[in-house]
C-alpha cells in the first residue's frame, strides 16, 4: 500500500509527512494497546472514545487552574478511574462487558458535557501543547510515548505470568478459573489498563489541539476495534499479537493519510475503510482455511 | 426478606412485567413532577419521537434473538430516508418513495446477511464495516447536504394524524403486529429463535441455519428502511447525517426490554417497552429542565442498572 501511495504522490514519502502521520496515529496506537489486551482477555471496550473526551477535558480544565503537571495527572487518573469502574461492574457485578462499556460510553460523554457545559475549554497555558508538539531529535514526542507504552504492554503480555493469564482467560474462562487464575482480578486490571491508556491518549489529543474538546474521541472505539481486528486479534478472545494489532492501526492510519494526499473525499475514505475491514477479514479466514461447522 | 425479593424477581411472569411496570411508575412520577407532562399533546409528541426507535428496536430484536448483532441500522436509516426523499422529489409518488426505502433496507440487510453467512465473518465486524460503507456511500451521493425542498405530501406519514392518533403510531402498530406474527407464530420466526438459542441443534433438526441467519438480517434491514422513511418524512427532508449512533440506542432499548445479546431470548413487546422507557425518561427529564448532558449520563446508568438486575438478581449462578 505504501508503495502505491508513494508512486502516485511523492509527498507521501517525505519526512514531514511521516512525522505528521505518526503523530496522528500515536493516539490511536495508545488506545489500540488497551483494546488489544481487553479483546485478548475475551472482553470488549466500547467506552474508550468517551474516556478520551473525559480525560482530555479534565486535563485541559485543571491545567488551566492548577498548572500543567497536576492537570495532566488528573486527566490520566480520571481515565484509569473510568476504566476501573468498567472493570468493577464487569468482574464483580457480572454485567457483560459490551453492555457495561456501552453504558460507560454514554455516562463518560455525559459527564464530559456537564463539566464543559458543551463548550470547548481553551483557557489552557500555552506550554500545554509541549506534550504533543515537542521533538526528541527527529522523533515527535507522542510517537515516543506510544513506543514506550507499546514496549511496556508488549513485555506485560508476552513475558509475564499476567500476560499468559490474560490469554488463558480469553481462550477458556472456566478452565482458567478452575486452574487457579484469579479471573475477576485480571479482568479488573485489564479494563483499568484500557481506561488508563485511553486517559493518556485523551490528554495527548487535547494537548495537540491545545484545548479540551467535549466531542473529542467520539467514534474512536469503532476505529480502534476495526484496526485491531484487521491486525488479527480475535473478537472472541485468546488470540492475537500486539505487534500485529499495531500494524492494523498503521494500515488504517496510512490508508487515511494516503487517500487524503490523493485528494479522495472523506466520504469515500469512510467507505474504503469499511470495505478494507471486510475484505481483510474474509481473506484472513480463507488463508487460515479454518474448519468450520456446517451451521455457522 | 432478601429471598422473598429474590423469588419475586426470579418469577418469569414478573420479570416480563419489569420494564412495563418501571415505565408506568415513571409516568406517574413525571405526572406529579411536571404539570405539562400528563397532557395529550405531550404524549403525542413522545409517541412521534419514539416511533422511529421502536421500529429499529423491533428489527434489532430479530437479529439479537437470532444470535447476531447489527450496527449498520443507523446508516441504513440515513440512506433509505435520503433515497426516499430523492425518489419523492423526482416522482412526487409516495408509493415509489416507500418502495425505494424498503428496497434500500432490504439491499443493505441482504449484503449484511451475505457477508455473515457466505464470508463467515462475525456479524459484529460485518455490520461495523457496512456502517462505514453505507454512511460513506450516502454522504458521497448527496455531497453531505440534505435533500430538502420537497413537494407537498412527503411529510404526511411522519407528521399527520388519523383522527386523534398520530400516523407514525399507526405505522408502528401495523409493523408490530406483522413482526410479532412472523417472530411468534410463523415457522420462520420460530426457526430464527431456535438458531439463536442453539445453532447446532437447529442444524441437526433440519433447519437451514444459514438461510435463517440471512433472513434475520434482511427483515431487520427492511424495518430499518421503513424507519428511515418515517424519520425523513417527519423532518420533511432526507438527511444523510441522520440517525448517527442510533444503533446503540436500539440495542440498549432491546436489552432493557429483556432481549438477550446471546441469542434465543426476548420478546418484541419487551423491546418496544424498552423504547418507551427510554423515551419517557428523556421526555420527563426534558420537561423538568434537566440538561441533555445529564440525560446522556442517566441513560447510560439506566442501561447498566437494568442489565445488572437481569444478570445478578435473576440469573444468579
Amino acid at each position: 500500500m505504501c508503495v502505491v501511495f508513494a508512486s502516485f504522490q511523492p509527498i507521501f514519502l517525505t519526512v514531514s509527512n511521516f512525522q505528521n502521520v505518526t503523530r496522528q496515529i500515536s493516539v490511536l496506537i495508545i488506545l489500540a494497546l488497551g483494546e488489544t489486551i481487553v479483546l485478548i482477555a475475551g472482553g470488549l471496550d466500547l467506552s474508550i472514545g468517551s474516556i478520551v473526551g473525559l480525560s482530555g477535558i479534565t486535563a485541559a480544565l485543571f491545567s488551566g487552574k492548577l498548572g500543567i503537571v497536576p492537570g495532566i495527572s488528573i486527566g490520566v487518573i480520571i481515565g484509569a478511574t473510568a476504566g476501573a469502574t468498567n472493570g468493577i461492574l464487569i468482574s464483580r457485578f457480572r454485567i457483560p462487558s459490551i453492555i457495561t462499556t456501552l453504558g460507560m460510553l454514554s455516562v463518560a460523554r455525559g459527564i464530559t458535557y456537564i463539566i464543559s457545559d458543551g463548550r470547548s475549554i481553551t483557557d489552557v497555558p500555552r506550554s500545554y501543547r509541549y506534550l504533543a508538539e515537542a521533538y526528541l531529535g527527529p522523533i515527535p514526542m507522542p510517537v515516543l510515548i506510544a513506543a514506550v507504552l507499546f514496549l511496556i504492554v508488549q513485555v506485560l503480555l508476552a513475558q509475564t505470568s499476567f500476560g499468559r493469564r490474560v490469554y488463558a482467560m480469553g481462550v477458556n474462562r472456566t478452565a482458567a478459573w478452575l486452574s487457579g487464575t484469579p479471573v475477576a482480578r485480571i479482568e479488573l486490571i485489564v479494563f483499568t489498563i484500557s481506561g488508563l491508556l485511553a486517559g493518556i491518549g485523551g490528554v495527548l489529543l487535547s494537548s495537540r489541539t491545545v484545548s479540551g474538546q467535549p466531542t473529542a474521541g467520539s467514534g474512536f472505539e469503532l476505529q480502534v476495534i476495526t484496526a485491531v481486528v484487521l491486525g488479527g486479534v480475535s473478537l472472541f478472545g485468546g488470540r492475537g499479537k500486539l505487534w500485529r494489532a499495531m500494524i492494523g492501526v498503521l494500515f488504517i492510519g496510512l490508508l487515511g493519510n494516503g487517500l487524503n494526499l490523493l485528494d479522495v473525499s472523506p466520504y469515500t475514505q469512510t467507505m474504503v475503510t469499511g470495505i478494507a475491514l471486510i475484505i481483510a477479514l474474509a481473506s484472513d479466514q480463507s488463508l487460515i482455511g479454518a474448519k468450520r461447522d456446517p451451521w455457522e | 426478606m432478601e429471598s422473598f425479593i429474590g423469588v419475586l424477581l426470579r418469577s418469569r411472569r414478573l420479570r416480563e412485567l419489569g420494564i412495563p411496570a418501571a415505565t408506568i411508575v415513571m409516568i406517574a412520577a413525571w405526572s406529579f413532577a411536571s404539570p405539562v407532562f400528563f397532557r395529550a399533546s405531550n404524549f403525542e409528541n413522545v409517541s412521534r419521537q419514539a416511533s422511529v426507535l421502536s421500529i429499529l428496536a423491533m428489527g434489532t430484536t430479530f437479529v439479537l434473538v437470532n444470535g447476531g448483532i447489527d450496527f449498520s441500522i443507523g446508516a441504513t436509516v440515513a440512506a433509505s430516508g435520503t433515497v426516499a426523499a430523492m425518489t419523492f422529489q423526482q416522482t412526487s409518488s409516495m408509493l415509489l418513495a416507500v418502495l425505494a426505502a424498503i428496497c434500500i433496507g432490504a439491499i443493505v440487510g441482504s449484503i449484511n446477511g451475505a457477508i455473515v453467512v457466505k464470508l463467515h465473518i462475525s456479524s459484529f465486524i460485518a455490520t461495523l464495516g457496512m456502517l462505514s460503507v453505507v454512511r460513506g456511500a450516502i454522504m458521497q451521493i448527496t455531497g453531505g447536504s440534505p435533500i430538502s425542498a420537497l413537494p407537498e405530501g412527503f411529510e404526511k406519514i411522519g407528521t399527520g394524524n388519523f383522527g386523534p392518533i398520530p400516523v407514525p403510531v399507526i405505522v408502528v402498530a401495523i409493523l408490530f403486529i406483522l413482526s410479532r406474527t412472523v417472530l411468534e407464530s410463523m415457522h420462520i420466526g420460530r426457526n430464527i429463535r431456535t438458531v439463536g438459542s442453539n445453532a447446532r441443534a437447529a442444524y441437526l433438526a433440519g433447519i437451514n441455519t444459514l438461510w435463517i441467519r440471512f433472513l434475520s438480517f434482511v427483515l431487520n434491514g427492511i424495518l430499518a428502511g421503513l424507519a428511515g422513511l418515517l424519520l425523513a418524512s417527519r423532518v420533511h427532508s432526507g438527511q444523510p447525517t441522520a440517525a448517527f449512533g442510533i444503533e446503540l440506542q436500539a440495542i440498549a432499548a432491546a436489552v432493557l426490554g429483556g432481549v438477550s445479546i446471546y441469542g434465543g431470548k426476548g420478546k418484541l413487546h419487551g423491546a418496544v417497552f424498552g423504547v418507551l422507557f427510554l423515551s419517557f425518561l428523556t421526555n420527563g427529564l426534558n420537561l423538568l429542565g434537566v440538561s441533555t448532558f445529564i440525560q446522556e449520563t442517566v441513560i447510560g446508568a439506566a442501561l447498566i442498572g437494568a442489565v445488572w438486575v437481569d444478570v445478578v438478581l435473576v440469573r444468579r449462578r
